[in-house]
């Protein structure tokens, strides 16, 4: 009589999770280097070209959806479901999704919605692209540049709680997301637990800067407010349905994915290649 | 006994109850489904002389200038009714209950609202840094409340006056993965989160349907009731449609937006219950329960009507607050 409890607890164990219909798929993503030419504007309206600095490139959204169509936008985009309002999109139901890089608060309140993850080796690099590349150098709280990596170590350990450089999302060294690839930029990518349906399509965009730096992906009104001495701001976060209604998202600058690849066994691996510019 | 036995019969320890006693004993013989009709959309100036009339339910029983297709001469001027106070009785267990209205679409955004029963707070009861405002407890025996969903009548899977529906719908994608949606064009903005909000407790609730490019198009609203109050078995409720979004109402949308919802059994309002609204939104309360504790709760606990420590003196009260004083004409 006392084996009946056991027994009834072990019906749990019958579960076959290969009955999932989630799965994990892998492949690549190639962006053009060309997308790496970009202009910037500084405070005093200076232009600047900026030509081939891989700290330059955005956050790599990628989806995955039953198929893409021709003829909503200039570029190829997701099927929609139905029109819901005469004034957004149709929502795009994805299986599934992943970054490569994403969205980060960089420290200081000027870097809101302007630090990517994935694309600098240190402190350093971060103060070299922002007072030489981008010519706006980062200023810290008393309005002043910041003067050293130490210096910025210590605002992001302070501001964050951080203890160690490994807790840094946005330095990464010797793991930059990208690899130069003749005329390619190319990065791994994993698509963990995508609901997985044969002849499902991976599309994206990269999201390239626009020319005072700014990503139309990131809110700044979003993200864990900073209450720090005198300095009251968020930290920035990406939208929320970014792969739901991507074209409210993409806009000039921006390079989409033009060789959509299908799935037709989780084993398969994908190559998406953002080859078209958005003007 | 042995301790498997044992072991099973403390879980069916828990059989014993089946939550009716948190269901109201009296049921009327108000309907619990109800199907309202149409409804006309009121400008922001028919708006404001109901919100100045003196007998709001009987100013609603009048018709709109709008005329639709079918309705002529359904109500005084042609037009369908300008807006609605009704009544709704419990529901049996296990069926959903509520009302429904339809309304044309404006070609624009309109403002849906619906206020059911008068008001409810949350007594304070902390012994220290009491807020004195809340004290008094709610009766909360009286209170009920309603869930507003609206959208297009197409996508409403009820049968109006038979049983409630939703707005849910579904959509096949191009590999034939089936997704449920909700075709709910009503959505509610609580203040705390953004959305998807209710609004609690006879709480007022509305929200902004943008009609655009809909124009004379029908649209459903209903009004799902989600308790009925415990004394009576009624749920009474108001509810309006006015052009424009809600944000435009002028002095916003509160507990006296709609007034005198709160009704007897079959009809007219309970004596007084407008200006319990009126001290809700005063923030009041405290001094018109103290005044009229018939109105919230006969029984007042102990120290309910101290301000700072100070006994309430209902003569200064109702001299200062003529109002709120329920003998006062």
């Amino acid at each position: 009589m006392h084996i009946l409890p056991l027994l009834v607890s072990l019906v749990g164990c019958a579960y076959e999770e290969t009955a999932l219909e989630h799965v994990d798929i892998a492949g690549t993503v190639k962006i053009p280097k060309e997308a790496l030419n970009i202009e910037v504007i500084d405070n005093d309206d200076n232009v600047y070209v900026i030509e081939g600095d891989i700290r330059t490139l955005g956050p790599v959204y990628l989806g995955v959806f039953p198929g893409v169509q021709e003829g909503a936008y200039a570029y190829t985009s997701p099927e929609t479901g139905p029109v819901l309002s005469a004034t957004e999109d149709g929502d795009t139901y994805p299986y599934g999704g992943t970054t490569v890089g994403r969205m980060e608060f960089g420290c200081y309140e000027q870097l809101v919605c302007k630090m990517v993850t994935g694309r600098f080796t240190s402190f350093d690099d971060v103060l070299d692209f922002h007072a030489n590349v981008l010519h706006e150098p980062i200023l810290n709280q008393q309005g002043l540049p910041v003067g050293s990596a130490e210096e910025y170590r210590e605002t992001c350990y302070d501001v964050n709680n951080y203890a160690t450089d490994f807790e840094v999302d946005f330095i990464k060294e010797g793991r930059l997301d990208f690899k130069e690839d003749g005329d390619y930029l190319v990065a791994d990518v994993e698509i963990l637990h995508t609901y997985f349906k044969e002849g499902m399509s991976i599309w994206g965009w990269v999201d390239m800067p626009s020319r005072t730096f700014d990503f139309s992906t990131c809110d700044a009104g979003q993200g864990t407010p900073v209450n720090f001495y005198d300095q009251q701001y968020t930290r920035g976060a990406n939208y929320s349905n970014l792969l739901n209604q991507p074209g409210k998202y993409i806009q000039g600058g921006d390079w989409v994915a033009d060789e959509i690849p299908t799935i037709e066994s989780a084993d398969d691996k994908f190559e998406v290649v953002l080859g078209f510019k958005n003007e | 006994m042995s301790s498997a036995r044992l072991f099973l019969l403390a879980l069916l320890a828990g059989c014993d109850r089946n939550a009716s006693d948190i269901l109201p004993d009296y049921k009327s013989d108000l309907p619990p489904v109800v199907n309202i009709g149409e409804m006309g959309v009121l400008t922001m100036g028919e708006f404001a002389e109901l919100q100045a009339e003196l007998s709001p339910w009987d100013w609603c029983e009048g018709a709109t200038g709008g005329e639709i297709p079918g309705l002529e001469g359904e109500y005084p001027g042609g037009g369908p009714r300008r807006c609605i106070y009704g009544e709704l009785g419990a529901p049996e267990l296990g069926v959903n209950g509520g009302a429904t209205f339809n309304f044309a679409g404006t070609g624009g955004e309109v403002c849906v609202i619906v206020d059911p029963e008068a008001v409810f707070w949350s007594a304070s009861i902390a012994e220290i840094g009491r807020k004195d405002e809340w004290a008094y407890p709610d009766d909360t025996l009286d209170d009920g409340d309603i869930d507003m969903y609206g959208g297009l009548s197409s996508y409403y899977t009820g049968s109006p006056g038979i049983d409630l529906g939703d707005f849910i719908g579904f959509y096949t994608d191009s590999l034939g993965r089936t997704v449920e949606i909700d075709y709910s064009e009503c959505k509610m903005d609580s203040g705390y989160i953004s959305d998807v909000a209710r609004g609690g407790r006879a709480a007022v609730e509305s929200c902004t349907i943008d009609t655009t490019g809909r124009e004379g198009v029908s649209f459903t609203v209903v009004l799902d009731t989600f308790s009925v109050p415990l004394n009576d078995g009624v749920l009474s409720f108001g509810a309006v449609v006015v052009n424009g979004p809600c944000e435009n109402v002028p002095n916003g949308i509160t507990e006296c937006t709609l007034r005198g919802e709160s009704q007897e059994t079959g009809g007219g309002m309970i004596t007084c219950s407008d200006r319990l609204e009126e001290a809700f939104c005063a923030e009041n309360v405290q001094g018109f329960c103290c005044a009229n504790p018939e109105m919230c709760n006969e029984v007042v606990p102990e120290g309910a009507c101290e301000v700072e420590g100070q006994p309430f003196d209902r003569d200064v009260f109702c001299a200062e607050n003529p109002t709120l004083c329920c003998e006062n004409e």
